[in-house]
């Protein structure tokens, strides 16, 4: 079974941009959509977001992260506005407000914030090697044990759905001369626990030999560590850095210096 | 190498097992789905591998694996928004518990203590993501997804409690992997 990753190789400015500069300007970038921005600013920051998608990831990637918030969006737009029923009312049932023009602004704005925070999480996974946002977690204090969970975790995850692919074939082949398996839920939950078992057995008994492995290369030990992989140049750090903030001010200008653009 | 029971696990074994159970939470959320006919949706069982790693394991090593398990998992199905959110809520959830698990002397009294740590683990799971996806589309789209997540909880119960006696019982020194 294909585990996705969440990272597309690419050659753009994004893709070369320091990871730790990315991280650092996510949480600016995310909190912009939780401000009270007019649906026009809120409109041109997704425009913004959207572009950068295309110029950095291609329409193909676009269009089927967008196919895959779809769901999302449409319940936001249908299930907001039964609850604000203030404003001019549109729809009105039984004598009372199903649907106002308040309520349509409202799910509008919740309907952007959302997409606008799935596109900028995604900007940053997409276009940041795995390995580098490790290290820039680790240069921003996360301890050296959690990022190395982290790592092994990733390169577990394709062997463990391997050995559960395994084990649910060798159950079906022991199963082969019973009735085919049941419809139901809770039927089927109950027919998969037999493999759950096996393969969380398996998971188990692998950690003492996964925690001799970690000892056996020092894990534990008091002398300074070295790395094989490293992050960028200072100099580098820094000039991305400076470009990302001013893009991040170029962002928060109408904010700052239109205060009308607001409304 | 052995986890002696005497002695507290050194750090290879705690990292160790964080990260395989880190990884079986991953996979359990993304990997194992169970098809519901009538909504022509999924349940996936990453409460169910919370829910174990909490009685097999303890408190810390659930909230640890459970947290970032389900991130981890939301990070590689594409739903990088709602990360944060599973890391903070499934992290809860898996402590909370896992505090309740072991706060018994064990035997009899094991099962119903587990009964009332998913009810806990449910409360918690259900409300802080009411709570945040609140936050991030409404609480009318919020709403919606309560029924999903009770569901979820209750295959974790059902699936939970029986997987943790049977790895028990089939391969005992488990016990000794606690810390």
């Amino acid at each position: 079974m294909r585990i996705p990753s969440f990272y597309l190789p690419g050659r753009g400015l994004l893709h070369a941009c320091d990871a730790r500069v990315k991280l650092l300007l996510l949480l600016p970038f995310a909190v912009l959509f939780f401000l009270p921005l007019s649906l026009r600013l809120l409109a041109a920051y997704l425009g913004v977001l959207a572009g950068s998608y295309l110029l950095f990831l291609g329409p193909r990637e676009l269009a089927r992260t967008l196919r895959s918030l779809l769901p999302v969006i449409v319940l936001v737009l249908l299930l907001t506005p039964p609850f604000h029923p203030q404003g001019r009312p549109l729809l009105v049932v039984f004598s009372r407000p199903l649907v106002t023009w308040e309520g349509i602004r409202e799910s509008l704005a919740l309907a952007g914030r959302f997409t606008g925070l799935s596109l900028l999480f995604l900007l940053l996974l997409r276009t940041t090697d795995p390995d580098q946002l490790i290290l820039s977690l680790r240069w921003l204090g996360v301890p050296f044990e959690t990022a190395l969970v982290i790592t092994i975790t990733l390169r577990m995850i394709p062997s463990l759905a391997a050995l559960y692919e395994n084990v649910l074939d060798a159950h079906r082949l022991r199963r082969a001369d019973e009735e085919p398996s049941g419809r139901g839920a809770l039927r089927r939950l109950a027919q998969v626990l037999p493999v759950l078992t096996s393969v969380l057995i398996q998971a188990v008994k692998g950690i003492p030999l996964l925690a001799m492995a970690l000892e056996s290369r020092g894990l534990g030990r008091k002398n300074p560590r070295t790395s094989l992989l490293e992050l960028k140049s200072s100099s580098g750090f820094r000039r991305d850095l400076a470009a990302g903030l001013f893009i991040l001010l170029l962002v928060l200008a109408p904010l700052l210096f239109f205060p009308s653009w607001k409304n | 190498m052995t986890n002696k029971s005497s002695s507290a696990p050194g750090t290879a074994f705690r990292i160790a097992t964080l990260a395989v159970l880190t990884a079986v939470t991953a996979v359990f959320t993304l990997v194992i789905r169970i098809p519901i006919a009538p909504t022509r949706g999924y349940l996936n069982l990453g409460d169910v591998a919370i829910y174990f790693c909490a009685f097999s394991f303890g408190p810390f090593t659930a909230l640890a694996a459970g947290g970032l398990g389900t991130a981890l998992a939301d990070l590689l199905s594409g739903y990088a928004q709602f990360a944060p959110i599973s890391l903070l809520v499934h992290g809860l959830q898996g402590l909370v518990a896992g505090l309740i698990a072991s706060s018994g002397r064990g035997g009899r009294a094991e099962t119903p203590l587990w009964l009332l740590a998913v009810c806990a683990g449910t409360l918690i799971m259900c409300s802080g993501y009411l709570a945040a996806e609140s936050l991030l589309f409404g609480f009318g789209a919020a709403l919606v997804e309560l029924p999903g997540n009770l569901l979820q909880n209750l295959a974790g119960a059902l699936a939970g409690i029986p997987l943790a006696l049977a790895v028990r019982r089939a391969y005992p020194p488990i016990r000794e992997f606690r810390w």
